[in-house]
């Protein structure tokens, strides 16, 4: 392989693969992410100059396989596994508001109940950003309920005037159990 | 948080991780040398990409096993913005107890007869 090739393909492979360690998380990334680099860029200079182009096809793959084990396993630790259980549960909070909501027409306090008791537990144990949880279960009315096909009621009142009303349980109760778990946090 | 220090409770290691603590046993290296000596040591079988790498080095600072060298390179002999890593006496203690496994195990295949009896005088010795 003529040399300008080479050096033209260990330039835009060190690009990519650059650009490809945004898929780590950030605090990885910044620690890690100069010294990967750099042996990435030697172990293709060193596999170029012995093994050609079939070497760096091999070395491709490589870093590919490499690149889609080694991702999640620092992706996908414990804590982001807790996040991720408690969006799950906020969903689950959304879809079961959305259930009430379908089987008490006429009645609008138990919707707000399962929106503002959800965002109160989500809150509690996940005290940070605490409004994330209200956005999410309260979406779970007049968002998921259209996508159930539920009745053609939940659309009227409009989604986001429905949201907007849903919204308050869900701060209310969202702030509540992020203000308890500080405050039992600071008396331990 | 304590670090564990009784060696036997990190048992067993990843091949990558027992394979990286090999390769620091003799020498502190930085991240390409661990890759090289790796896949020198494995016969090729074994070659760490860099997220893998790096991935057990973090596992492995956080557990104590290894440590970054303070020591740089001379610039004019290699990269001085290159990392060092060393294996630490927990790192040593943690790869002689998980060799001592191995060896364990490769005892009871051999015993199984499946794989072929050392020649006389090749198995003394040991870690």
């Amino acid at each position: 392989m003529p040399a300008i090739w080479k050096n033209t393909l260990l330039r835009l492979a060190c690009c990519l693969y650059r650009g490809l360690l945004h898929a780590y998380p950030p605090e990885f990334r910044l620690r890690y992410g100069a010294e990967m680099n750099q042996a990435f860029r030697d172990q293709l200079r060193d596999t170029l100059s012995r093994q050609g182009t079939l070497g760096f096809l091999t070395f491709c793959m490589r870093i590919a396989w490499d690149l889609c084990t080694s991702i999640p396993r620092e992706r996908f630790t414990l804590r982001s596994l807790g996040g991720m259980l408690c969006l799950a549960a906020a969903l689950g909070f959304a879809t079961y508001a959305t259930h009430v909501d379908r089987h008490n027409v006429d009645e609008v306090y138990p919707t707000l109940t399962v929106v503002l008791v959800g965002s109160f537990v989500l809150g509690m144990l996940r005290p940070r950003w605490a409004w994330r949880w209200a956005i999410i279960i309260g979406m779970g009315v007049p968002f998921f309920g259209p996508l159930l096909a539920l009745p053609a009621r939940l659309a009227s009142p409009g989604r986001w005037a429905m949201l907007a009303v849903l919204m308050i349980p869900g701060l209310i109760g969202a702030y509540a159990g992020s203000i308890l778990r500080s405050a039992v946090g600071a008396r331990q | 948080m304590t670090k564990a220090t009784d060696p036997l409770s990190m048992l067993p290691l990843t091949p990558p991780v027992f394979q990286i603590l090999l390769a620091l046993s003799d020498q502190e290296r930085h991240g390409y040398a661990i890759m090289r000596e790796v896949a020198t040591q494995t016969g090729g079988q074994l070659r760490l990409g860099p997220g893998t790498l790096y991935g057990c080095i973090k596992r492995m600072l956080a557990a104590g096993l290894v440590v970054e060298s303070e020591e740089r390179p001379d610039p004019e002999l290699d990269d001085e913005r290159r990392r060092y890593y060393r294996i630490t006496d927990l790192g040593g203690r943690v790869t002689r107890s998980e060799a001592r496994r191995l060896e364990t195990a490769v005892s009871a295949a051999r015993a199984k007869k499946l794989l072929p009896a050392l020649k006389h005088g090749l198995a003394v010795g040991g870690l």
